[in-house]
């Protein structure tokens, strides 16, 4: 089954895949304190995306795919804007905070998209119950995928048998897919366990 | 709804994420204290689980759409804390990987979400369910709405202070959403929770941290 694994222009090489991802995680975070601290400047703005756009090019991640990444958030925008309408606010608030939205969200595309997860994972060894988080991420980011391609089959069995996708037939899927988790959860243990894995290296 | 970066202000923004940040890291030291072995992979898949569930939306009428959160199902699984803990991480990868939320917004997120449904949540459940122990489908289902009635308050609220929306007239079509998508979350929780109980006993037997 194809996956469009979020990590795929992290194997180019640019300028943001070359730094480390510790520095970039920090830098993403100071920049989007900066963000919301700073007051508004649209010159500050114009000139941040300005940069971030250079960032983008010469990182070799491809426009398009920013675009799209941007486009999910869309259905939040289009509430807080039809809610900023029915309370008769400022609209200009609400499009300062849009653009300091896009702007975050650029920073993190960037900061992801040029990150490879592996790494990504191994910021999170040197925070506070690290060894458990990490754990987590990575017990996620192998059975994502995993657990998605189970569903995409139950689905596909499910039509094949003429039955309709609809809510019932989605908890159906969702009940299965949590007991298949289950079950390879017991599997996955074993394995660790073979593996010399020690619920010590936890505490 | 998640929140994403750039529409609280500081004051909101320090409020939420500490009260999350010392609830998360709370949990932590709860898992840790008690966590066997057995535990871990269980923490792990229920994390990609979750994850999995609220990647998918459902379409609604007028163009809308909603996705299912688990939250308050996990908690039933694993108790409170590891459920609060493995939602704020799920959150934080959701605000990464699928643009719901933001980093900076991942105390509010968490607090209308991953608070409000797992430890809310599951004592307003050990307390209905002492009280009415025959009507436990009735509590998860009325259990579920409240906490999306919860979030859709608490979220209003952080909007409101952050002066984005004015909350008396935003309340209303804020709840009257996240009502209808809470009836369809406490379905969820209702047919799983039963789902399990005829499959897999076993697995409502796991200690609830």
């Amino acid at each position: 089954m194809k996956h469009h694994f979020i990590d795929r222009f992290a194997y180019e090489r640019g300028f943001l895949q070359a730094l480390s991802p510790i520095i970039k995680f920090i830098t993403l975070i100071f920049f989007l304190f900066l963000l919301i601290i700073l007051s508004p400047n649209l010159y500050f703005y114009f000139t941040i995306s300005l940069i971030l756009l250079i960032l983008l090019f010469i990182s070799k991640i491809p426009f398009f795919y920013f675009l799209k990444r941007i486009i999910l958030i869309t259905p939040f925008l289009a509430v807080i804007f039809f809610l900023s309408l029915l309370s008769h606010k400022n609209l200009s608030q609400f499009f300062l905070a849009l653009i300091r939205s896009v702007l975050s969200l650029f920073g993190v595309i960037l900061f992801l998209s040029t990150t490879k997860t592996e790494e990504f994972i191994k910021i999170f060894e040197k925070v506070p119950y690290g060894n458990l988080i990490s754990l987590i991420f990575s017990f996620l980011y192998r059975y994502f995928y995993i657990l998605e391609d189970e569903l995409q089959k139950m689905k596909r069995s499910m039509i094949s048998k003429g039955k309709k996708l609809d809510f019932k037939s989605y908890l159906i899927l969702s009940g299965l897919l949590f007991l298949r988790s289950y079950e390879r959860s017991e599997r996955v243990l074993k394995a660790m366990i073979s593996k010399g894995w020690n619920i010590e290296r936890l505490k | 709804m998640h929140i994403p970066d750039g529409f609280l202000d500081t004051k909101t923004l320090f409020i939420t994420n500490t009260v999350s940040y010392l609830t998360f890291f709370y949990s932590g030291r709860k898992i840790l204290k008690k966590i066997e072995a057995e535990r871990v992979p269980i923490l792990g898949l229920s994390t990609a689980f979750i994850f999995l569930i609220s990647s998918i939306s459902f379409p609604l009428p007028f163009g809308t759409s909603i996705h299912l959160l688990g939250s308050f199902f996990i908690s039933l699984i694993l108790g409170p804390f590891s459920a609060f803990f493995i939602n704020f991480l799920s959150l934080f990868l959701q605000s990464l990987l699928l643009s719901h939320g933001g980093i900076l917004t991942l105390g509010a997120n968490s607090i209308n979400i991953a608070f409000s449904s797992c430890i809310l949540g599951f004592y307003f459940y050990k307390f209905l369910i002492r009280i009415l122990p025959n009507f436990e489908n009735f509590i998860i289902f009325i259990i579920t709405i409240f906490t999306a009635f919860i979030g859709s308050f608490l979220l209003t609220l952080e909007l409101n202070f952050s002066g984005k929306i004015s909350f008396q007239k935003s309340f209303l079509p804020i709840i009257s959403f996240h009502l209808v998508s809470g009836s369809f979350e406490g379905l969820f929780t209702v047919f799983l929770i039963n789902f399990i109980k005829k499959l897999k006993p076993k697995l409502l037997e796991v200690e609830k941290i």
